[in-house]
């Protein structure tokens, strides 16, 4: 098999040790690399140089979006589609629409936030990417490193050696 | 933080490792259901698909089988569903405002108090549609969609209305939150499956999550959005049910105070519902050591400062009643207290005012029994107290040759009775097929298991 995309993986036992892993890695410039934890480490985002997400301003324009429909949808509805006198309140009875304005932004920010952040920013569902140890889920910290040719496997087995990963092992495929 | 701090209990006991924390949590999930397991998921099934049974008959020959009449036209539905609405707010409480105030004890009951939220509310869902008499017609009555039978949509203006979306945007995003923070801990339960169908079933609801840094990184962000969004949100709740009753011109409803005094009710009785399930589940599924007995202090506490709040709103109610001096406001309120309904109105006082004043002394707030009597009586009160608000206000009216004394049917009980089945049984079913606890959350807050590093705090 001639340099097919692998995969090289270490393990670490806890956030500290995976913390410093990611620093060494991150310094030596690898391309496509990553790790892997069972809970979010704080700090990982400096230490991996992970940019902020931009997620924020998915959430904003969603909420803005939903407080739009708000609007409109009353007010369209009561002052053009069907506008009718309802114990004398008044057809644009602004703080009466409030509630739902504010229902309406919730709602749409809300669903908007989780669906973009698990489909657009995590591109999941995805069931096809490598599980590279049970325990990831559990009590194991990986680091991760795509490489695209034969001979770089051992080299990137080496350095993860040399920062003190366990169980090394490779894996074909992507990362 | 090197800050000096008072010395603070562990919020998880034991030296545990990662590992542990997976093994018992997961426990539950992967062991055959107990005896003592089947016979109470088998009793609230029963009463559960006898409430259903109820409510079909109801349905079939008319809300007249339910105590309502004339003039107190809201009756058990809708006590019970500001009720079921109410405990919810606990949940949501917990699992969003506790989170911004970076309460790390929040994380052992997050994921059940999140849980009890999503089935109360689909207890309390129920109720209105019951209410509506007709449900097949409600699709229209609530919800505004272009229909031919038109111009025709719902009036916005209206608080019934506002109600809709308050309690169906609460439903929608309290499932998301939670799902949110399922996902990491359903792949945990995937990566333990033995058994390909269910390894097959977790892998489907994990989406495939990795636990990948990148992705951690937007998944908090989307967390701390959600846990942002759902603060406003579960207190808008609450204020809107109580506009239910505010906006109208009925004396002892058209008040000002009504949407605190219900938001500090529903954190009051959400919290009292929590303390309830996870005194028995801790004890079931032997979680003592992470649902520590510091955490049910904590909960007692707030249930005595929520106690406390509701105190003062029923002490501000008479206040405002007798300087407000409008005859029919004093009125009421003296029938509250004296009249007819006065047993229900004292039971509501024990329950929800004196009953709480037991938790001001830490031994006491310590005791498991007595905690678990009193979240009981709390619950008692919260309900009498919907029932106080809806009737006294709605049965002596401004006409009194239409007074009477309102009974609650049969039915009533029934369809009541159903919805605590229907809510137990839920979660049960939930304890048995998801984690517990979240295992991602309490992992975070344990001490640093690294083979070399220092003993950083997550």
């Amino acid at each position: 098999m001639a340099d097919q995309k692998q995969v090289v993986v270490g393990y670490y036992f806890g956030p500290h040790d995976i913390m410093e892993a990611a620093r060494k890695v991150k310094g030596r410039g690898f391309k496509q690399w990553d790790t892997f934890t069972p809970f979010p480490v704080h700090g990982m985002d400096d230490a991996m140089g992970i940019q902020r997400t931009k997620l924020p301003y998915v959430s904003f324009m969603a909420g803005a979006a939903g407080l739009s429909a708000a609007i409109g949808l009353e007010v369209w509805t009561h002052l053009f589609s069907w506008p009718i006198n309802i114990g004398g309140k008044s057809l644009l009875a602004i703080p009466a629409y409030i509630p739902i304005f504010f229902e309406l932004t919730v709602l749409f920010a809300g669903v908007t936030t989780a669906l973009a952040m698990f489909t657009l920013f995590l591109k999941l569902p995805n069931y096809k990417k490598p599980i590279f140890h049970k325990d990831i889920t559990n009590d194991r910290f990986a680091v991760a490193i795509e490489v695209s040719r034969d001979e770089e496997v051992e080299s990137v087995k080496k350095f993860l050696k040399e920062i003190q990963a366990q169980d090394i092992h490779a894996v074909a495929g992507k990362l | 933080m090197s800050v000096p701090a008072l010395k603070e209990e562990a919020l998880v006991q034991g030296t545990k490792t990662y590992a542990d924390v997976s093994n018992e949590v997961c426990l539950p999930l992967e062991s055959f259901p107990t005896k003592k397991w089947w016979v109470v998921f088998l009793l609230s099934l029963t009463v559960m698909t006898s409430g259903f049974a109820m409510i079909g008959y109801m349905i079939y020959a008319g809300t007249g089988l339910s105590g309502i009449q004339q003039p107190v036209g809201w009756g058990m539905m809708i006590i019970t569903f500001v009720f079921w609405i109410g405990i919810g707010h606990a949940g949501t409480l917990i699992s969003a405002i506790l989170f911004l105030f970076r309460q790390k004890w929040r994380t052992a009951i997050n994921r059940s108090a999140e849980a009890m939220t999503i089935f109360a509310v689909m207890c309390a869902g129920v109720f209105p549609l019951i209410h509506t008499g007709r449900p097949w017609y409600s699709f229209y009555w609530l919800f505004p969609y272009p229909n031919t039978m038109g111009p025709l949509w719902v009036n916005f203006r209206s608080p019934l209305l506002w109600d809709v979306f308050a309690v169906s945007t609460y439903f929608t995003i309290s499932a998301v939150f939670w799902y949110t923070g399922l996902v990491p801990d359903i792949a945990t339960v995937r990566d333990r499956c033995v058994n390909p169908i269910r390894k097959k079933i977790y892998t489907i609801l994990s989406l495939g999550w990795r636990g990948s840094s990148r992705g951690w990184s937007h998944y908090e962000i989307a967390y701390w959005i959600l846990a942002g969004l759902s603060t406003p949100l579960v207190l808008s709740v609450h204020t809107i049910v109580s506009f239910d009753f505010a906006v109208s011109i009925i004396p002892g409803w058209h008040t000002t105070i009504f949407p605190p005094y219900f938001v500090a009710g529903a954190i009051f009785s959400g919290f009292a519902m929590v303390v309830t399930l996870l005194v028995i589940a801790r004890e079931v599924f032997n979680l003592k050591e992470y649902i520590t007995i510091g955490h049910l202090d904590s909960m007692n506490k707030i249930i005595v400062a929520t106690g406390m709040l509701v105190g003062l709103a029923y002490g501000t109610e008479f206040f405002i009643a007798w300087y407000s001096g409008v005859p029919y406001e004093r009125f009421i309120f003296v029938q509250r207290a004296l009249g007819p309904y006065a047993w229900a109105y004292w039971t509501m006082i024990t329950c929800n005012v004196i009953s709480p004043q037991f938790f001001w002394f830490k031994s006491l707030r310590r005791n498991i029994p007595l905690m678990f009597v009193l979240s009981i009586f709390v619950n008692i009160g919260m309900w009498f107290e919907r029932f106080v608000i809806v009737v006294t206000s709605l049965a002596n009216d401004y006409l009194p040759s239409s007074w009477n004394y309102f009974r609650l049917s049969l039915w009533d009980y029934g369809v009541l009775l159903g919805s605590f089945g229907m809510f137990f049984t839920l979660f049960l079913l939930f304890c048995r097929l998801l984690p517990t606890i979240s295992m991602a959350e309490v992992k975070a807050i344990m001490p640093d298991q690294s083979k070399t590093g220092g003993h950083h705090h997550g």
